[in-house]
């Protein structure tokens, strides 16, 4: 080639090439200019001046393979060509960055290992953007991470974003979780604590031939309530020494009277006057804030209680307040009623609702100038009596006063 | 497994810078839920951030000390009233003042915080070093914090005292006296009395480099006149 010939060829035309060796073995010549814009391989030319032949390539990071450094060098060639706009290189990062998420991370590894900061922003902010808005569940989904954070570090409250109800849904939810744990704990101490008693039972059954009901009771609650739970039998068939007179008087409750029979006929009676009562206080008016409670509520709550306290076992269940051993001897009235009686009480007691009803705007203007607090008596759809008190305020429902 | 779980191959600084370029609070905190490295990560991107801003969020002190905490590198910190009410407290801004990035704050604002007093703001500019920009607009301060802050603030530049109610001359005086670098202070909606201001004026032309505080309170002055 003549002086002249060379002196036609341009600098950009006599392009200088570089030896790359990637992660696996295999040598790449690319274009020094191009391979000059990743900080690493410039480093490596101008310091310690590889990658001049095959022999002695530039090894690039382990992170870095073939796929990946083709990838790196398109970025750069585009990026190194001075005339384009900013507009141009900002779609052109955009559709760089339109790959699957695997190789977006691996993208973005390559680029870090080469310290080519402009593509590790780029990839990093594409990631980013996909992390964005995910919960923890669709994260681990996308990326395929394993998920080795305890129960404890899980449900740590996230009490950076409470303005965020997502969040505040999602520590509702983890504080009912961390419940359901100290639950299952404590139902295993429970369990625990019971067989400890239940041995420790049996040992002190082995000791004594008679376990008394004190001895049992003396086991702290919180043992003894799990025992009941687990329906473990500790105490021992009792032998009861007391006479014939002591056991009926304490059956009818009466200290010293061993009249059984008797009272048994008194209930009788009193049914029969509570009846008559009940039916002659339906009709007349004045008597009705005389009369006194039937009985119905108090035996309903008894028995939900018995029923609360049988099922959740209450740290209270033993107070007298929840006792079920509780019994009413008007509590079976309306099971002996006469079917015609009973029509009876209830058609006078719809009359009577009908002419509450009826000069209802009189009452309750009555109510509203006189506005005392007073006791009254409501009617329900069923005919069952229930005792209120009056606090100034309307209700929308008729009200004998 | 190793090729599934790509990301789990970037080490945790590059995930760190990834989470640095997360806006909300949200995603942090979710993200710090995925596994062990990310949690770590989480706090990694925290301790680069150099500016902390809690504009509206809904922070607690609990939540905001444990941020705080974790961004060592803080220089500016933002903590200011939210559409969400004020949930920040004295007790608050006690445990932010015994984090680690506290004395290299330049820039801390507690605009709008009605739930601060000066015992917090005492706490937490006493613990303050290079602090150079103070927004405590709209809080309940009193001259006892003014004082402090003219203690311990000697690099303080700019200061905003707007409708601060509490805050009296004196206050003002030990500012203008002891902040030396003091470039602009906004007293807007306080009861400060315009003659007091005139005084400040006077009392700094008395000083020695005449030229350089008079002219810094020139620009006071006109702006808490205008």
């Amino acid at each position: 080639m003549s002086e002249i010939d060379l002196a036609v060829i341009k600098p950009e035309m006599m392009k200088l090439y570089v030896w790359l060796q990637t992660s696996d073995d295999s040598i790449q010549q690319v274009e020094q200019e191009i391979a000059m814009f990743c900080p690493l391989i410039c480093q490596e030319i101008i310091q310690k001046g590889m990658g001049s032949s095959k022999s002695c390539a530039i090894c690039l990071p382990q992170q870095v393979s073939p796929a990946m450094l083709s990838l790196i060098l398109d970025y750069c060639r585009f990026h190194q060509v001075p005339g384009r706009s900013n507009k141009e290189r900002k779609s052109y990062d955009e559709k760089f960055v339109r790959i699957d998420t695997e190789r977006l991370c691996e993208l973005t590894s390559a680029a870090d290992s080469l310290q080519l900061k402009p593509l590790v922003d780029l990839t990093s902010r594409a990631l980013a953007r996909i992390i964005e808005g995910k919960t923890p569940e669709e994260i681990r989904d996308i990326f395929h991470l394993p998920d080795d954070l305890t129960e404890e570090e899980k449900l740590e409250p996230l009490r950076n974003i409470t303005a965020d109800p997502r969040i505040r849904l999602l520590n509702r939810l983890y504080a009912k979780k961390r419940k359901e744990l100290k639950e299952r704990e404590r139902l295993k101490l429970y369990i625990v604590l019971g067989l400890a008693a239940q041995f420790f039972c049996f040992f002190y059954q082995s000791c004594q031939t008679q376990v008394s009901i004190s001895s049992v009771a003396s086991i702290p609650k919180m043992h003894h309530q799990p025992l009941t739970k687990l329906n473990v039998e500790v105490e021992e068939e009792h032998v009861d020494e007391r006479s014939v007179d002591d056991l009926l008087s304490f059956i009818n409750g009466n200290d010293g009277d061993p009249k059984g029979v008797k009272t048994s006929k008194n209930k009788k009676k009193n049914r029969r006057k509570k009846e008559q009562q009940k039916s002659s206080s339906l009709k007349e008016e004045s008597e009705l804030n005389k009369k006194e409670v039937n009985g119905h509520d108090i035996r309903h709550q008894s028995s939900e209680a018995e029923r609360i306290s049988e099922t959740l076992y209450l740290p209270y269940a033993d107070d007298d307040t929840f006792s079920p051993k509780v019994e009413f001897d008007d509590g079976d009235i309306d099971d002996e009623i006469d079917p015609a009686l009973k029509e009876k009480i209830d058609r006078e007691v719809e009359d009577f609702a009908r002419r509450l009803n009826s000069d209802w705007p009189e009452r309750m203007q009555e109510l509203l100038s006189s506005g005392q607090e007073r006791e009254t008596i409501l009617f329900t759809t069923d005919g069952f009596l229930r005792r209120h008190a009056w606090s100034n305020c309307i209700v929308p429902y008729p009200v004998n006063l | 497994m190793d090729v599934e779980a790509e990301i789990d191959r970037l080490p945790i600084d590059l995930l760190a810078h990834i989470f640095v370029l997360f806006t909300s609070f949200t995603d942090l905190a979710q993200a710090s839920g995925v596994c062990k490295k990310w949690k770590q990560g989480v706090k990694e991107s925290l301790a680069r951030r150099h500016n902390l801003s809690f504009a509206g969020w809904k922070m607690d002190d609990d939540s905001t000390a444990r941020l705080v905490y974790h961004a060592y590198n803080l220089t500016k910190l933002d903590i200011p009233r939210s559409r969400w009410g004020c949930q920040i407290t004295d007790a608050g801004l006690l445990r932010i003042s015994f984090a680690k990035c506290i004395s290299n704050l330049t820039s801390i604002s507690l605009w709008g915080l009605t739930g601060i007093t000066d015992e917090g703001v005492v706490q937490l500019i006493s613990r303050t070093r290079s602090l150079q920009h103070l927004n405590v607009g709209g809080t309940f301060i009193t001259d006892e914090s003014l004082f402090v802050i003219a203690r311990s603030c000697p690099k303080l530049e700019t200061i905003v005292l707007w409708s601060c109610r509490h805050v009296t001359e004196s206050g003002l005086f030990a500012l203008v006296d002891q902040c030396l670098k003091l470039k602009s202070m906004n007293v807007w909606g306080t009861r400060v009395p315009e003659e007091c201001l005139n005084n400040l004026l006077i009392c700094k032309s008395s000083s020695s480099d005449k030229s350089l505080k008079l002219d810094c309170m020139y620009r006071m002055a006109f702006k808490v006149l205008k």
